[in-house]
């Protein structure tokens, strides 16, 4: 249930100005000499024929414009034309209407268009979700309105004489498929496409696939590794499997031996008809570090050059550099999927090929070029997340900058699997915020055309800020992330505002002084983090705590509190579920990897701990790692401190 | 911000040179079969049985010959053609023949001699026209055993798959070297079992029915049962009657299926009947080795059913639930189709059944070459379970009920093949000859 603020309380005034003047003052734009309360008379016109979309784009207007102004249009079937009139999506009605320039050919599928005149005002766009986005458009750039989470939509009261401004303006996302995979959007895909996201996970229940009333999702997107489709089992046919240290290996299909070509090209070709229109058919590399060395292979990862041709590979990112020394093993991925390719288009010239360039296939290849209906999907697991990947202070993301600029060459359509988590612990302050303005616009220019965000849990971290910014991001990256956090953190925490935003400020800034350049998979230390760092945020978040004056905002408060906890409480953490990770991998012992900690320190963690347990019982922090519950990681700390059945945290 | 619109990819320019393999495969599948597999009885099927054309897998199979994987070093593979023999030598090493077409649901017989230190397997590849695996897909003709220098000769019969398809072998040697010499494949000949004629009923015509193949003890009349010199037929007109076979022969007759023996590894046989229906009521056959309808055996059956359709009928079956029943060209309940044979004239029926236990099998009937509609009985299939019995072989009723006429000829082969090698269909047109079919010898 959707609850709309009617008064917008808020403890930071100024803040709340730069908010009302951004949807006042839309860019470039003069007074169309139309105010709100000029259109009680008003109808919404759409089509006589229109689809599913268009119909809720128009209920969707009248909602929120009535929410808004306390102004109900009712809504007509094409009728109606002349002034007065919202038009919402194509129609005959808007085609004869003054602004019936606007019924162009074609839109692009997921372009949109407003044009406000003082005597009609139309939105509509590409089909089936352009029209759609153009009413979430107005609604947030002229009304003010801001879908925070799935339940709690910012709603200001617009007065009767608020000016709207004359405007014809349209916009192309630059992603046509946009997927931030988060339970937070995916429960509810009425808000999903809110936030403009516009597609689902394939294996999510039917109640969270976008239908036909939000235009249904985008083909075509993010694919898991899957053996390139290669169905013969290693028992049956080991020869057709990567040729490892003078032996066959399960790892990875050998891409050159003719019987995977055939068997894969010959499956898929029985069945192209299961493929709806558009799609994408993955042929993805399994996730392991298996390089095929079989002759064969070496040949073609050679791209034709001898041996000593070959450059050498200093410090390639995320691959032995033994595995490269013949060049990039995308090479001989990209000639396998190139191959298949081409017999799917002779049959399916509208269906895509998409392969992923991950781990030992990241490096582009130097010289063989995807064909026009592959795509490539490059992740970018192992870049510094407190860096952008064009910044210089990274070299980890200097060479993945220049692995993308290569495959920016190497293939026209790339998608993009990019993180905003960290796999290994959920709850720990993620400080990869700054970095991914500059990211998202190193994607756009990097012919990224599709992007798959993988979030953390549910509940955890900053949750709800990221659900808000990141999609906003992903929809138009060419926004600034700072603005959008002070204004989710404005209209969401409200007076608790300000200690919020000291405690992000506060980890990014130390995890950008400590020097440190991990990747999304990382400890806390590994970003510089520590427990006095924890501390100083309980203390904010004690004031926060203070300033929040109601009870919901007290929990939404307390639920985002748990970060500095989580982190206060590392060494217990660390000795309780870093340490024997590390003694079991890297076999030494439990004494070597874990840190000393005083009895009076370990008793007052005890409190600490059990009150992060029971916080995040509460806020339903369910999962605390990829995989791990909530109770695998109470048992390991209970452990820690040999606590016996029945005795309490 | 603004991009223009890639929602659908441009047309493929490049690299259609490359992608011809499929049409390839077929091609030089299909050229080893014209050039060395005609199918007939007895010619070797592999193309290079002295091994003169042995090359490493590269990026496309030879179109003759053999050619050889890297599975574990050390690998090496090398031909002796003085010696017709090829040496293998691992680690572990796959040395395969290129692949040639198979008749479907036929025996094949396979033999090798081999030498050596290695542990040495044989396996063969099934696949499809269109180059996938078809099912059964892995054949081992010779499970991984240690070679001594005492050369062993390795004979296996196999059945190929019922849809049409390209066979390989594949010789597998691991930790030392097998020398291979004299590998053939051909498709194995049928076998005449029993063959009894009411034209050459024996010297005791009154209360035995005797086999020409000499094979089997003669077959003793029930009560019910009597000989016509006239029609030279036996007449089965009470309930019960039949001719039971001797049961120190009964063995001869357990076919076993692929459900119990293994992909492949189920027999095949031919049951052939001259005979005129007059009557009877759904029953267990006019050839049936059944001791127990509660437990494993088989059954050909030429029956008017609870309906008065008259069906030819097949089952296999490992108990009352566990069991294949086929129709031809109907079944009871399932359908009205009916043979129209019970017309006071006799008809030749050729009733094949694969070896698999499925529900396939072909029926030919009076000298046709395409089989009768096949209608599968849908409650209860052979998954699992041995046909196997020790009862003896009956002709005529089973019970009280079954077949109710007259038989001119019985004839059983064992085998995917009969007489010279002939298919079932074939041998339906030859043996039927025109109405006018060959009796008494």
């Amino acid at each position: 249930m959707q609850n709309h603020f009617r008064f917008l309380r808020i403890a930071c005034p100024s803040l709340l100005l730069v908010i009302i003047a951004a949807f006042t003052a839309t860019p470039a734009a003069n007074p169309s000499d139309l105010s709100v309360g000029d259109m009680r008379d008003w109808s919404i016109t759409v089509s006589t024929t229109p689809i599913h979309s268009e119909i809720y784009a128009a209920k969707e207007f009248q909602h929120y414009f009535h929410q808004s102004t306390g102004i109900r249009l009712p809504i007509n079937k094409g009728v109606q034309q002349g002034a007065k009139q919202v038009y919402i999506g194509r129609s005959e009605a808007l085609r004869r209407s003054a602004l019936g320039f606007t019924m162009k050919p074609e839109y692009a599928a997921e372009e949109l268009r407003i044009v406000i005149t003082a005597k009609n005002i139309a939105v509509l766009g590409g089909r089936p979700r352009g029209t759609l986005y153009g009413v979430y458009t107005f609604v947030e750039d002229y009304l003010g309105i801001r879908f925070l989470t799935a339940e709690v939509t910012h709603t200001p009261v617009v007065p009767a004489a608020h000016q709207l401004p004359a405007v014809d303006r349209s916009y192309t996302p630059p992603f046509a498929y946009r997927h931030y995979a988060k339970t937070e959007v995916s429960k509810d895909p009425a808000f999903a496409a809110r936030r403009r996201q516009n597609t689902a996970s394939q294996y999510a229940p039917k109640n969270q696939r976008m239908g036909p009333r939000l235009g249904g999702e985008a083909r075509g997107g993010v694919f898991l590794h899957n053996n390139f489709l290669f169905q013969l089992s290693f028992r049956d046919h080991p020869e057709c499997y990567a040729w490892i240290d003078g032996q066959r290996s399960p790892l990875q299909p050998c891409l050159t031996h003719p019987l995977v070509y055939r068997t894969v090209t010959a499956n898929l070709l029985q069945n192209l008809d299961g493929f709806a229109p558009g799609t994408t058919i993955p042929l993805a590399q399994n996730d392991n570090g298996g390089v095929c060395s079989c002759t064969r292979c070496i040949a073609v990862q050679r791209e034709g050059d001898a041996p000593a041709d070959i450059p050498v590979a200093e410090k390639p990112l995320g691959v032995d550099p033994k595995k490269v020394r013949n060049g990039p093993p995308s090479a001989v991925i990209l000639d396998f999927v190139n191959r298949v390719a081409a017999d799917v288009a002779k049959q399916r010239p509208d269906l895509w090929v998409g392969t992923e360039a991950y781990a030992f296939s990241m490096m582009p290849p130097r010289k063989t070029r995807a064909l026009p209906n592959v795509k490539v999907q490059v992740a970018t697991y192992h870049c510094s997340i407190l860096y952008g990947l064009n910044d210089s202070r990274s070299p980890d993301n200097v060479a993945f900058g220049k692995y993308l600029v290569g495959w920016r060459k190497a293939c026209d359509h790339l998608l993009i699997w990019h993180y905003d988590m960290n796999p290994r612990e959920y709850w720990l302050p993620f400080p990869n915020l700054r970095a991914q303005s500059a990211n998202f616009r190193t994607f756009v220019r990097s012919n990224g055309r599709g992007i798959f965000m993988q979030g953390c849990a549910e509940n955890t971290e900053l949750s709800d800020l990221r659900v808000y910014v990141m999609t906003a991001l992903i929809w138009d990256p060419s926004r600034d992330i700072d603005p959008l956090i002070d204004e989710f953190l404005a209209l969401y925490y409200q007076q608790a505002a300000p200690p919020i935003r000291r405690w992000i400020d506060l980890f990014h800034d130390q995890a950008v002084a400590s020097g440190k350049m991990s990747n999304i998979n990382s400890p806390a230390r590994g970003y510089g983090l520590d427990a006095p760092l924890g501390e100083s945020g309980i203390l904010l978040f004690e004031q926060a705590m203070k300033l929040a004056d109601t009870p919901e905002l007290k929990r939404r408060v307390e639920k985002i509190s748990l970060t500095a906890l989580r982190l206060a409480v590392e060494p217990v953490w660390w000795n309780a579920i870093e340490a024997p990770r590390r003694a079991r991998i890297l076999k030494t012992t439990l004494e070597k990897e874990r840190v000393s900690i005083t009895p009076d320190e370990l008793a007052r963690y005890r409190d600490m701990v059990r009150k992060l347990f029971s916080l995040a019982a509460k806020h339903k922090l369910n999962m605390y790692y990829e995989g791990g519950k909530l109770e695998r990681a109470r048992n390991a700390i209970r452990a820690y401190y040999q606590l016996k059945d029945g005795e309490s945290l | 911000m603004s991009t223009s619109s890639r929602e659908s990819p441009a047309r493929i320019t490049r690299g259609t040179q490359r992608c011809v393999f499929l049409q390839r495969w077929i091609k030089s599948a299909v050229l080893a079969c014209l050039c060395y597999g005609s199918a007939a009885g007895g010619a070797n099927l592999f193309t290079d049985p002295t091994f003169r054309e042995i090359h490493e897998l590269s990026l496309m199979p030879p179109p003759r010959g053999w050619y050889w994987q890297r599975i574990q070093t050390p690998c090496r593979v090398m031909a002796s053609p003085a010696q017709r023999s090829v040496t293998l030598e691992g680690g572990k090493v796959f040395l395969d023949s290129v692949p040639a077409e198979l008749s479907p649901s036929t025996q094949h017989d396979f033999a090798l001699q081999v030498s050596g230190t290695a542990t040495f397997s044989v396996e063969f590849l099934h696949w499809t026209r269109r180059g996938l695996p078809a099912q059964p897909h892995r054949i081992l003709l010779h499970k991984p055993a240690p070679l001594t220098a005492t050369p062993l000769t390795i004979r296996v019969t196999f059945r190929s798959p019922p849809e049409i398809s390209l066979g390989q072998l594949r010789l597998i040697a691991e930790q030392g070297t097998a020398v291979v010499s004299a590998p053939s494949l051909a498709i194995s000949a049928g076998k005449l079992l029993l063959s009894l004629d009411a034209a050459q009923p024996g010297p005791r015509p009154g209360t035995h029915w005797q086999d020409l193949t000499r094979l089997n003890r003669d077959f003793v009349l029930s009560k019910g049962v009597r000989h016509v010199a006239e029609t030279k037929s036996y007449v089965f007109d009470a309930p019960g009657a039949r001719c039971r076979g001797a049961l120190e022969d009964a063995a001869h007759f357990n076919f076993e299926t692929d459900v119990a023996a293994g992909p492949g590894q189920g027999d095949p046989f031919t049951g052939v009947f001259y005979a005129k229906l007059t009557d009877g009521l759904s029953g267990s056959g006019i050839i049936n080795k059944l001791g127990d309808l509660k437990r494993g055996g088989w059954a050909l059956g030429l029956v008017m059913d609870e309906f008065g359709l008259d069906r030819v009928t097949t089952l296999q079956q490992s108990n009352q639930q566990l069991r294949t029943i086929n129709g031809f060209p109907g079944i009871a309940g399932q359908n009205d189709k009916r043979l129209n044979v019970k017309d006071g004239r006799f008809h030749l029926f050729v009733a094949h059944l694969t070896g698999s236990g499925h529900r396939d099998g072909t029926v030919y009937i009076d000298g046709g070459t395409h089989p009768l509609t096949l209608t599968a009985w849908p409650f209860g299939s052979l998954s699992s379970g041995s046909t196997r019995n020790s009862a003896a072989l009956c002709i005529g009723a089973f019970g009280d009920h079954g077949f109710r006429g007259e038989i001119g000829f019985v004839e059983i082969w064992a085998g995917t093949r009969l007489e010279k090698g002939m298919t079932p269909a074939t041998y339906s047109r030859v043996r039927y000859r025109a109405s006018t079919p060959r009796r008494g010898s």
